[in-house]
């Protein structure tokens, strides 16, 4: 974290090498629109850089990044006097379970999934239906599946940029992996009668 | 034994830290019972593959021209960097 608090004083130009990716796509999680994502992380990088004497190295480069681009998110959409994907909405309680009943037993089957797995990886219109897919999950939830999965970012650092918990971020990587496990079958793999 | 709905969290918690011996064994017995949950976790690792691919940093093959979706496009990247330069030295002047 200390080196990375020195990189602060860097070219700033370097964090778009280093951290342009990530936002861009964090951003384009929330927003839906390629442009839009780009110039809000455009927009994170210069407040990060007007403001840069206030990053006092408490968090990591990463994590003041990510604060500064959500705070950009949602004034972008307090501009378009819209109603933002909801970073901060509660999540579904257990009593609503989609996908299991109360005694934990599976409410639908999830069908099989009949396919090529690397040609798949690499079709373009399946790619699409994935992102559309991403976008479809709540703003944290996508948030969180981005940074871990895509990021690689270990659960700590997830926690510490989303401002959660250990036990809350496992709920929501969870329900961002059953979502899109659903929307896949229903939207590609064809099905959601189940077996 | 585990119900399903246990089971399936359990695969996920697996994706992101060591589980316990004792959750291992529940869970790799219940996968061994379960092919709905055993089919689950398969699908929750090629979901971890296919956005990873999507990203541009695929495992098995170079990345796609489509995988630049998912990342900042040069041009993009080249005009913040410059946005950025142009900022620094009206900063610096």
């Amino acid at each position: 974290m200390a080196t990375e608090a020195v990189h602060a004083s860097n070219d700033p130009a370097e964090w778009v090498d280093r951290y342009g990716d990530m936002l861009f796509r964090v951003a384009l999680v929330h927003v839906g629109d390629r442009e839009i994502a780009e110039e809000l992380v455009q927009e994170t990088f210069l407040a990060a850089l007007r403001n840069r004497q206030q990053f006092a190295g408490r968090s990591s480069e990463r994590t003041w990044l990510v604060a500064i681009l959500k705070h950009k998110i949602a004034d972008h959409f307090r501009q378009q006097r819209s109603a933002p994907k909801q970073f901060v909405q509660a999540e579904p309680s257990e009593a609503e379970d989609p996908w299991f009943t109360a005694e934990g037993k599976w409410r639908r089957a999830p069908a099989a999934w009949h396919y090529d797995p690397v040609e798949l990886a690499h079709a373009h219109e399946f790619q699409e239906q994935l992102r559309q897919c991403l976008e479809k999950l709540p703003a944290r939830q996508a948030t969180a599946f981005v940074l871990r999965e895509v990021e690689e970012l270990s659960s700590c650092e997830v926690c510490e940029i989303l401002g959660t918990t250990p036990g809350s971020l496992g709920q929501l990587l969870y329900r961002a992996r059953m979502g899109l496990r659903q929307c896949l079958e229903h939207h590609w793999f064809g099905t959601t009668k189940g077996e | 034994m585990l119900s399903c709905k246990e089971a399936t969290r359990l695969v996920s918690q697996g994706l992101d830290q060591q589980l316990r011996w004792w959750n291992r064994l529940q869970l790799r017995i219940h996968l061994l019972l379960c092919a709905l949950c055993s089919r689950t976790a398969r699908q929750f690792q090629r979901l971890r593959d296919w956005i990873r691919c999507y990203a541009g940093q695929c495992q098995h093959q170079p990345a796609t021209p489509s995988a630049s979706q998912f990342q900042l496009s040069q041009p993009a990247r080249n005009r913040i960097k410059e946005r950025l330069r142009a900022e620094t030295g009206d900063a610096a002047s």
